[in-house]
């Protein structure tokens, strides 16, 4: 039973992992109808951007969240304006190129300003272990657990009762009819990249001092965490932060109890299994043609 | 835009000329140059394998130049990326012979794309010298009669597990749990390791494969502690291992470790400079051993700053090996690709740090194996040994 858990809770870690990322994919998805393929690698730089605010350890935690966060909020406006801006009325294909050809570019420039050994940013938490019966946990882990459902809900509530947050749904909704009512789509795609951005700035300020930061880290996870867009149906936020932590338990459940060889096999199974008995995703709508 | 057939006609007689008509891919002469390939892992998940690779090469290639060449002989470097991968092994390697026109290749570092180029090499006729790639099949596939331009001057892990398995039993491990990178390297590692155990009677309980960078090791490691060996062998590159024990830690996980890979290396003490006792009592073996070469050390630090790192310091001592060849190759006259491999079949001097380089009939130099130990943020040497044939 012990074991069991402890599997639940790696599920769960590597799930709020996934989670986090994923979030901030599906809300451009959902709001602008673009996948940005470079997202996995503004988690990377928010990485880059919490080692620096951390200065080796001076600076508070906290301040040094706020700082990636709130950095990595410009850079995602800026971003917008610089690439997105570009290419948001242009077809899916020139949206691929573009995000595709930015995260090499991203990828690319920190390899050549970084190399490619990685840093770590460890914060006092992530040394501290907890024993919760026969689990064994740093504490670190559990400000993810709390931090990435808290942090999903104050995004809820920013979705649902401000403007700005309406408007967003608004355009995801019928952006044609949003122009007639005089809501700006550019600033709502500047300010859907910033909140992105930010929240992949969160992922990286709560995750990286578990793990560590290098160029290449944003790749992998850019795939992960579109599978559970793709899951939780294109573009639906509750639904790729369910189908994130799907993910995560199934490949520490395939890790566990079958073999860590088929945890990737076993977590795209899941999904492949989900879309075959939901083709428009857990939470998606269906769509008549 | 429509194109004639003249003018395809036209383009491709200028390609052979231009290509194809360059017989010879180096000048010999007074003042020649002879320019190697370095075919490694630039990008994917052991990218700094290859950026510690093209480090190491640019110092030994502008050390060697400093000092009037190889044989009078000016070296230069061309680079490919074969991204840790078999098919871009093959795109790397045809690169470098079709494009960049080199004599020689070093490379690579991964097994799968070393194994991967080998039939492309000998289609080609271009020797390659591969300096980190483990795994045992290049042994059976090497030499004459099998591939004769394939060369390996770094013991492959068939004959490291021969003596580190029985070293292993005889630091009182009954029980043994394996992880490994989920590629060629990991998994000849591990299969090499599982059948030297099992003749040494020591129980495998766990062989648990993990893909290159992954992050999470924990399910992992949830795992081997719940089936509690008395060590763990993991088949580990130095970033990935940063994070592996840190979760080691943090699950508590009381098993020895012991590792194959680049665990016992300045990449790795620098990954765990916040808390350098997270390396203490890891004992790897391994090809090299950091502070060993203090020739270059000096040139690393001039160069670039900062240590060299292993595979780093493997593809300097590579070039200085091929510079033995084309010494060779030009006292007997002329620089070819087929001169070269013959000159390297001919190769015998010893490099203090990593030990004699004589290729035999599987074109395998048997250079030392290190057994060394992390401790308090340093590598320090327990044995070397010195290495010979695969014993059957």
């Amino acid at each position: 039973m012990d074991f069991v858990l402890e599997q639940l809770v790696n599920g769960l870690t590597l799930g709020s992992l996934y989670a986090l990322v994923a979030i901030g994919l599906a809300l451009v998805v959902g709001v602008l109808r673009l996948i940005n393929f470079a997202h996995g690698d503004l988690f990377m730089v928010g990485g880059y951007l919490f080692f620096l605010a951390r200065l080796g350890g001076e600076t508070p935690y906290g301040v040094a969240v706020v700082a990636t966060v709130a950095g990595m909020a410009l850079l995602g406006y800026a971003f917008e304006r610089a690439v997105i801006e570009r290419v948001l009325d242009k077809t899916w294909r020139v949206q691929l190129v573009a995000t595709l050809a930015i995260s090499i570019i991203i990828v690319n420039a920190f390899i050549y300003m970084w190399g490619l050994n990685p840093k770590m940013a460890p914060t006092p938490l992530a040394g501290r272990f907890l024993e919760l019966g026969m689990i064994r946990i740093a504490a670190q882990r559990l400000v993810i657990f709390v931090v990435a459902p808290v942090a999903f809900m104050a995004f809820s509530m920013f979705l649902q009762r401000t403007r700005t947050g309406r408007a967003m749904r608004a355009i995801s909704q019928n952006r044609e009819a949003c122009l007639v009512v005089g809501v700006d789509p550019h600033r709502i795609a500047g300010v859907t990249f910033a909140i992105s951005a930010g929240l992949a700035g969160l992922a990286s300020a709560l995750i990286v001092p578990l793990y560590s930061v290098q160029p290449l880290m944003g790749t992998l996870l850019t795939f992960k965490a579109l599978a559970a867009v793709i899951m939780g149906g294109f573009g639906q936020i509750k639904g790729a932060l369910l189908a994130a932590y799907v993910l995560g338990v199934a490949e520490a459940m395939a890790a566990g109890f079958l073999s860590s060889s088929y945890a990737d096999l076993v977590s795209f199974g899941v999904m492949v299994l989900v879309l075959l008995l939901r083709p428009q995703g857990l939470f998606g709508r269906k769509v008549g043609i | 835009m429509r194109i004639s057939s003249v003018t395809v006609a036209a383009l491709g007689a200028v390609l052979v000329l231009v290509f194809g008509g360059a017989a010879g891919p180096a000048q010999s002469g007074p003042s020649c140059t002879v320019k190697i390939g370095v075919a490694t892992d630039f990008t994917g998940g052991a990218a700094l394998v290859g950026e510690g690779q093209r480090k190491g090469t640019f110092v030994a290639v502008e050390e060697i130049n400093r000092k009037g060449g190889a044989g009078g002989c000016r070296l230069i470097l061309a680079f490919a990326d074969n991204r840790s991968l078999p098919q871009d092994g093959v795109n790397a390697v045809r690169k470098l012979a079709d494009v960049d026109q080199v004599a020689v290749i070093l490379g690579s570092a991964a097994s799968g794309s070393t194994l991967a180029a080998m039939p492309v090499i000998k289609e080609i006729g271009v020797a390659q010298l591969t300096e980190t790639s483990t795994n045992p099949s290049i042994f059976d596939q090497s030499g004459p009669g099998r591939n004769e331009w394939q060369f390996r001057f770094n013991v492959d892990d068939r004959i490291m597990a021969q003596t580190y398995a029985r070293y292993i039993r005889d630091q009182g491990v009954r029980t043994v749990a394996l992880m490994g990178i989920d590629n060629d390297f990991g998994r000849g590692a591990i299969q090499q390791y599982q059948l030297n155990f099992r003749n040494l009677g020591v129980n495998v309980t766990n062989v648990e494969t993990f893909a290159l960078g992954a992050p999470d090791y924990r399910p992992l490691l949830s795992r081997i502690k719940r089936d509690n060996a008395d060590a763990i062998l993991m088949i580990i590159l130095a970033p990935d291992a940063a994070i592996m024990v840190r979760q080691y830690y943090e699950l508590g996980l009381k098993q020895r470790l012991f590792a194959r890979g680049n665990v016992g290396s300045n990449e790795f003490l620098e990954a765990i400079k916040d808390n350098p006792k997270l390396g203490d009592g890891i004992v790897e073996a391994t090809l090299w051993t950091p502070g060993t070469d203090p020739e270059l050390d000096k040139l690393w630090e001039r160069r670039w700053g900062g240590k060299p790192t292993t595979h780093g310091a493997m593809a300097f001592y590579g070039v200085q090996i091929i510079a033995e060849a084309v010494k060779i190759a030009v006292k007997e006259g002329s620089i070819t690709r087929k001169s070269i491999r013959d000159a390297l079949t001919r190769v015998d001097f010893t490099i203090p740090a990593i030990g004699r380089v004589k290729f035999d009939d599987h074109h395998q130099a048997y250079t030392n194996m290190v057994i060394h130990e992390v401790k308090d943020g340093k590598v320090v040497i327990r044995t070397k040994v010195q290495t010979g044939p695969p014993t059957p």
